[in-house]
């Protein structure tokens, strides 16, 4: 187990899709690593693209800083269904250090993902699980928060990072 | 006896409905008329705005027998599936042309049922596609808003020249 360095936007491998996973070899030990990782930024997500690895996993445990840990990992994740509201949370993103957005996303999801021993698993999530997962599945899909914000906020949020002292 | 149909481009059809709330006798009578207007179509659903009726009230009945009519007053959706399919609609109020739609497959709804109790159903297949589409009704949405601007402009310009051909 070892903690990896994170990427920081602008990187390019954040704008990146990344490749199925299913089967790769050293899956396992990737999904220790984003744990140990995530753990020790500490955040309650993290996707592998986040540690440069260009596969379709990411790690959450959404509520392990206020409450009992929860560790969730996904593998090769897809969104099923999505309830129809559109809710506002905040985001922050352990490659975006000291940003924080506003992101509107559905309050449900289902989420079918292969599991750390290869099983399918359906996952019904909601709350601040719906959010996380759909904050991560992003990066598999090379999308960050900067993405999911209009133009204007966008360049608020881009120059308040760019002038962070980093 | 039931109500005419409206005819595109009735102003009707472009408004949303009205809220529903209680179900009374008189939501019931005009579900019943729904009913037989959408079996003398045939069809496969029918949203009250279709008939002239401004209020949140849509039937499904996906086997188009009349037998199995899901009565629903002030329907919502609440989720849809990602995985979506295109199939044909057409429509009562614009006779005579169809066009195939992007729709989810699957859906969970909300809706007043004819007991007047609120309930929460899955749809899938046939059943989401209708539902989807009396949603759209009561939002004051025809299908063919689904299409793209030039598709739309294609297919209400046949529809014109059948109108005329008719006329």
């Amino acid at each position: 187990m070892t903690v990896r360095p994170i990427l920081h936007w602008p990187d390019l491998r954040l704008a990146q899709s990344c490749a199925p996973a299913s089967g790769a070899e050293g899956l396992e030990a990737l999904i220790e690593d984003l744990f140990e990782t995530m753990y020790a930024a500490p955040g309650r997500g993290l996707a592998a693209p986040q540690i440069g690895v260009m596969l379709r996993v990411f790690v959450m445990d959404a509520g392990w800083r206020t409450g009992a840990p929860r560790p969730k990992a996904f593998v090769d994740p897809r969104v099923l269904w999505a309830s129809t509201d559109r809710a506002p949370g905040q985001e922050a993103c352990l490659s975006i250090p000291g940003i924080s957005a506003t992101v509107l996303r559905p309050g449900r999801i289902g989420l079918a993902a292969v599991d750390a021993t290869g099983s399918e698993v359906m996952h019904l999530l909601d709350g601040a699980e719906a959010r996380c997962a759909q904050h991560e599945l992003d990066h598999l899909n090379g999308i960050v928060t900067f993405d999911r914000v209009d133009p204007a906020a966008r360049r608020t949020l881009v120059a308040a990072y760019a002038g962070g002292a980093r | 006896m039931t109500r005419p149909f409206l005819r595109w481009p009735d102003p009707r059809l472009r408004q949303a409905a009205t809220p529903v709330g209680h179900v009374d006798d008189g939501v019931q009578a005009i579900w019943q008329e729904m009913i037989a207007a959408m079996c003398a179509m045939p069809g496969l659903g029918l949203a009250a705005p279709q008939i002239g009726e401004m209020r949140a009230l849509a039937i499904v009945d996906a086997t188009g027998t009349g037998r199995e009519v899901i009565c629903m007053a002030d329907p919502e959706l609440l989720s849809a599936s990602v995985e979506t399919e295109l199939a044909a609609e057409a429509s009562p109020n614009l006779p005579g042309v169809s066009a195939e739609i992007l729709r989810p497959t699957s859906i969970r709804m909300a809706f007043t049922n004819a007991q007047g109790a609120r309930e929460e159903r899955d749809l899938a297949g046939l059943w989401a596609r209708s539902a989807l589409h009396q949603l759209d009704h009561l939002a004051g949405k025809l299908f063919v808003e689904r299409l793209s601007p030039t598709r739309r402009r294609m297919l209400l310009a046949k529809w014109h020249k059948q109108q005329r051909r008719a006329g």
